[in-house]
């Protein structure tokens, strides 16, 4: 139990020293796919509790009962929608991560590539903390919330992602950094680039 | 035992899981159901309104008036001057115009026959009435917002049609009137209040693709409610009792006061809803 811990909290304290423990031990894809369905599945829960159910309760007087099957309904399929979401986002980030690294020198497999942002998502912790102290507070305040935890566990996934391509790759931390960013940045672009002919529709 | 701060981080950590697991249990039973802003339905709408131009009449006698919003939106409010009609025209500002084509602005006001028509698209109209001479309102909102807040004690009909839009209505004082909501896609907010009247005042509720709320105060009056759903729900209190709970594919329920039919003063509240909610609470 302590070494899980040790490890959880050093891919957040010590992330180099930790990346190397876990690949001196050869481990392979259980564990990070694990820890990356269970932060997929509390990061949907906290999302959903903060906005789904606080609407549902302001529709339930109109709906009655049919309210919380509705209720319960979405968010099954929500959190559904979420995990699945994340696991191929995973899949796509991972390949595309190690096509940079390669690019960038990198000596590694591309199974090095999801171990490491499979256990990059233990990130995301700061989002589901942060969230259920929004459950506390009002809608427009918990809002506030998540996005901040959104983008603090944002900018550490990628620092703890990037140190991790570094290591498993024997990069440097900047070709490191660009390697996890760089797919962001392709994924972004391509719904950018697929709305882009309906945009220009819409200005004429 | 001395924990090493990648074992404390590690139990926060594994503590913002267990958090997260029970998260949606712990959002049933202390998070506040979500509320729009209150800016968000500031009426007829936020920002600065540009003044454009006004009408002025002086009324002695009673008068309907009728209001045509598409696009924009109206309010009937209380004149200050007991004799004088005033409509008032304002531009709102456009959210992101440079985004849109032009829309169509055109605003029109008419007071003949002891009729006030007033027609908006794409403007914002304030009506200053005297309520001790408004017989009757009729309007008909289609993409925009109407709000009526008067002293009703006069007032024989209201007809509200509403398609994709809203409409908030604080009536006060009201008699044994008739009082229509017609929502097409859209939504109302209603607050009634009754004095004495002896009769029936009927208030009826058509919504297809919407809902709404509404407060009813009317003391002394035997009630009732015809409902009927079909797709959507909706409850009907009576002095904080449910006393009408609909919801599911097609369901009609009717609710009578004990005596209603040899009441002096009875409220009959007729709703009809296809696809929606609505919830109503009645003070009597």
């Amino acid at each position: 139990m302590i070494d899980i811990l040790a490890d959880l909290g050093g891919l957040i304290v010590s992330p180099r020293q930790t990346f190397k423990i876990i690949f001196a031990e050869k481990r392979g894809l259980l564990q990070p796919t694990l820890i990356l369905l269970v932060m997929m599945t509390v990061l949907s829960l906290v999302t959903i509790a903060n906005v789904a159910i606080r609407f549902m309760g302001f529709l339930s007087p109109f709906m009655g009962g049919f309210g919380d099957v509705l209720s319960a309904f979405l968010g099954l399929i929500s959190v559904a929608g979420i995990v699945i979401g994340g696991a191929i986002l995973w899949l796509i980030l991972g390949l595309l991560t190690h096509v940079f690294a390669k690019i960038f020198g990198g000596k590694g497999d591309i199974e090095k590539a999801f171990i490491i942002l499979g256990y990059a998502t233990v990130s995301f912790f700061i989002y589901v903390i942060l969230g259920f102290i929004g459950l506390f507070t009002n809608f427009l305040i918990s809002i506030g919330l998540l996005i901040v935890g959104l983008l603090i566990s944002a900018i550490l996934w990628i620092i703890v992602a990037s140190v991790g391509v570094s290591e498993a790759y024997g990069i440097s931390l900047g070709r490191g950094l660009a390697s996890v960013i760089l797919p962001l940045i392709v994924l972004s672009l391509i719904p950018f680039l697929m709305t882009l002919p309906f945009m220009s529709m819409t200005w004429w | 035992m001395v924990l090493r701060k990648e074992e404390v981080v590690g139990i926060v950590v594994l503590t913002s899981m267990i958090l997260g697991l029970i998260a949606p249990i712990v959002a049933y039973s202390v998070a506040k159901p979500a509320e729009a802003p209150e800016a968000m339905f500031q009426f007829p709408f936020t920002g600065k309104l540009k003044y454009v131009t006004s009408e002025t009449y002086s009324v002695s006698e009673e008068f309907e008036i009728v209001l045509d919003v598409g696009g924009g939106g109206a309010e009937i409010l209380e004149s200050e001057k007991e004799n004088e009609v005033k409509v008032e025209i304002y531009e709102y500002p456009a959210f992101f115009s440079f985004f849109k084509k032009p829309a169509v602005k055109e605003y029109n006001i008419e007071f003949a026959d002891n009729v006030l028509h007033v027609t908006i698209s794409g403007y914002v109209a304030k009506v200053y009435v005297p309520p001790k001479f408004v017989k009757r309102v009729s309007s008909v909102v289609s993409g925009g917002g109407l709000s009526v807040k008067i002293d009703a004690k006069n007032v024989e009909t209201c007809d509200f049609k509403v398609t994709g839009g809203g409409i908030e209505l604080d009536l006060s004082n009201l008699g044994n009137s008739t009082i229509s909501i017609n929502i097409s896609g859209g939504g109302f907010s209603g607050k009634l209040s009754y004095g004495d009247y002896v009769g029936e005042a009927k208030i009826i509720i058509y919504i297809s693709g919407g809902g709404g709320r509404m407060d009813i105060e009317n003391m002394g009056a035997k009630v009732k409610v015809d409902a009927a759903i079909s797709g959507g729900g909706g409850a009907v209190e009576v002095n904080g009792v449910t006393v009408l709970s609909l919801g599911g594919a097609s369901v009609t329920k009717t609710h009578a006061d004990e005596g209603f039919d040899e009441a002096a003063k009875k409220l009959l509240l007729s709703i009809d809803v296809s696809g929606g909610g609505f919830q109503i609470g009645i003070r009597k």
